[in-house]
């Protein structure tokens, strides 16, 4: 205790809490860029930390990391963009609640959600770390097959009545996940003697073209005959609400509680991702609301990813600081940043430099703190601007940001291509009534259930028994098996009833 | 189209490349080629169903409910613009090929003010230039021009 208020003290130094605010600031405008994100920044603002004190260093690095997530669901919500990938689930209701003239409501629900989850995180951080961290090390190949099968189940829930769609999708996004060097062998497959392709499909210009790219192409199909006039705009949208009132926040609160829970626990996983962690905050929020229709700007949408994948940034923190072991590659970046500055993370860096221990858990609090009224600030700016855009030049302005966007993540122009090409695929998908989610879910979780099965393998000598001896692993995949089995299920139940 | 002959096409597309995906991934070392080959066959499966569906349950159900393909013509220009902005990108440059983008986009989607296109164009272009390259330092391709 007295190291955490010893903490707080820290951080509120002028300097220090300069730092931290220009932090947040700097991420929410990032996180608002198709194409750029907290790792990005992070990996940029790395190597101008080596020259400053420890305190403003991390103090500028939690800001950026905390809000970036956030700023994401900004565009996302208004244009239909997502910033950053932690933001792809939102754009499933909320960018249908701007439609319907609920864009203040919908910049206000990510908000609240993303302020609930970052602090419930923090707070997590602060007390829990160790023991966290111990039960996240148990997880071996065996329980990390078992969590993409489990993560994969959720596609079940969000199918609707689109099952047999749903799974050919996700078939098709393992498919594209093989492309690439095998994770076993590093064998390359499926990559066309282009040493682009290596690597894989790159996932940011994979993720600007399905939503960004995807929206031009449905613009440019409604001109029937070319040089109509777009322009023509209807009444522009009062955003005047923007916080949610009392009854909405006690009817989110289940879904707030709920997506943390999920975004802490999937968070202290290394390498789970925040991606799974959306995907199942929203699944549990479908399965949870079965009178509401999701997808047609339902607020549980846009509270259950927003509160999940803050709730993922401060405890993916708890591996690095604990043990030493970062959770994603943005907490692999703060291992770099802490060995810039001679510190060693795991144990030992709570007893032999408590002070910046702390400072990042309280940071990570007194970011969210600060995110809030700057996140409402920027979004209802945004708003205000956007709308008033024609819608010609709005479709322009997102073609050149996801361009743009594409280029920049790996400097490449390859990059744009991989962006068009998947604008055309999104485009395609609609047209064939064929879910995105699917597609990017299956593509993230492709190598870590190849690696994860195989691995399961050798270990084993080749039984398959493994999934089913170990505790962890037999849970999740029951689980998978109810989440995908409870259509079915509800199906024969209906028919008895 | 109708929607049954839609999924159809969009079946037997599917086999084609569940077919083709198959025969390309059974070429490669043993481990590297059991997880895509397997998946393959998958998404053979599952288009055999659809194909089946669509022909025994969709034909039947939705009868003649409709997907309107006709109206493409502004997509196919659009992505034909992106996709010669990207060739042009390494030797006009950014700046140059970003402000032809943006002009040829916006007065093709419908902005008609001559005036208020050029300067809303430029203006656009530059912003995003400043934003990317001038505050965060992402290097964008300058052109054999600015090169030069």
């Amino acid at each position: 205790m007295e190291n955490i208020l010893g903490a707080f003290l820290d951080l509120l130094h002028p300097s220090v809490f300069a730092f931290l605010f220009f932090g947040v600031v700097l991420g929410l405008v990032v996180g608002s860029l198709p194409g750029l994100n907290d790792t990005i920044t992070l990996a940029v603002l790395i190597p101008v930390t080596f020259s400053m004190e420890p305190q403003q260093a991390f103090a500028l690095l939690v800001g950026v990391y905390c809000s970036a997530c956030y700023g994401g669901s900004i565009p996302a919500i208004l244009l239909k963009i997502p910033g950053t990938a932690s933001s792809v689930v939102t754009t499933l209701d909320g960018y249908p609640m701007t439609q319907k003239g609920e864009a203040g409501l919908a910049l206000g629900i990510s908000t609240t959600s993303s302020v609930f989850g970052g602090l419930t995180s923090s707070l997590i951080l602060m007390f829990l770390a160790p023991v966290l961290a111990s039960y996240a090390l148990k997880f071996g190949p065996p329980e990390y097959f078992a969590l993409a099968i489990l993560g994969l189940s959720t596609v079940a829930g969000m199918s609707g009545n689109k099952v047999l769609k749903s799974l050919i999708v996700c078939a098709i996004g393992l498919l594209i996940s093989t492309i690439g060097m095998s994770p076993q062998t590093g064998y390359p497959r499926f990559y066309f003697e282009n040493p682009y392709l290596l690597e894989g499909i790159p996932f940011i210009p994979m993720l600007i073209g399905l939503f960004g790219v995807t929206s031009v192409l449905e613009v440019a199909e409604s001109i029937k005959t070319v040089g109509a006039n777009l322009a023509a705009e209807g009444p522009i949208p009062k955003i005047t609400r923007v916080l949610p009132n009392k009854q909405m926040v006690k009817r989110l609160m289940p879904t707030w509680i709920k997506s943390s829970a999920i975004g802490n626990i999937i968070g202290v996983i290394p390498g789970a991702g925040m991606i799974m962690a959306i995907y199942f905050a929203y699944d549990q929020a479908v399965r949870s609301n079965k009178d509401k229709k999701f997808g047609t700007g339902i607020p549980e949408g846009v509270a259950a990813p927003e509160a999940a994948n803050n709730a993922v940034v401060a405890s993916s923190m708890v591996p690095l600081l604990s043990l030493g072991v970062p959770g994603n590659s943005t907490s692999a970046l703060f291992l770099g940043a802490l060995m810039i500055q001679g510190l060693r993370p795991g144990p030992s860096l709570f007893q032999n430099s408590p002070e910046i221990a702390y400072l990042i858990i309280v940071g990570f609090f007194v970011a969210n703190l600060i995110m809030g009224p700057l996140g409402i600030m920027l979004g209802k700016f945004l708003s205000g601007v956007i709308f008033k855009i024609p819608r010609a030049v709005l479709s322009g302005v997102i073609a050149l940001l996801c361009v743009t966007g594409a280029f920049a993540v790996g400097n490449s122009i390859f990059n744009i291509w991989v962006m068009l090409l998947f604008g055309v695929v999104g485009y395609i998908f609609n047209k064939l009534d064929l879910p995105h989610s699917p597609l990017i879910l299956a593509m993230v979780l492709g190598s870590m259930m190849e690696r994860g099965l195989y691995q399961s393998l050798v270990l084993s000598k080749g039984s398959f028994l493994i999934f089913f001896q170990r505790p962890i692993s037999l849970v999740m995949l029951i689980a998978a098996a109810l989440f995908a089995l409870a259509p079915v299920i509800k199906f024969v139940w209906n028919r008895i009833r | 189209m109708k929607n049954w002959l839609k999924d159809s096409i969009l079946a037997v597309t599917l086999l084609v490349i569940s077919l083709s995906t198959y025969i390309v991934s059974r070429e490669y070392p043993d481990i590297a080629s059991h997880f895509p080959t397997r998946l393959a066959l998958v998404l053979g499966g599952l288009s055999l169903a659809l194909l089946i569906k669509s022909i025994v349950v969709t034909r039947v159900t939705e009868g003649e409910k409709e997907t309107d393909f006709s109206s493409m013509k502004g997509v196919f220009i659009v992505v034909a613009g992106i996709g010669v902005y990207t060739l042009a990108l390494k030797y006009a440059g950014y700046l140059i090929s970003s402000f032809l983008l943006l002009l040829f986009l916006i007065s093709f989607l419908g902005f008609s003010r001559k005036m208020a296109l050029v300067l809303t164009t430029a203006g656009c272009v530059l912003a995003v230039y400043v934003a990317f390259k001038l505050i965060l330092g992402v290097p964008l391709p300058p052109g054999l021009f600015l090169e030069g």
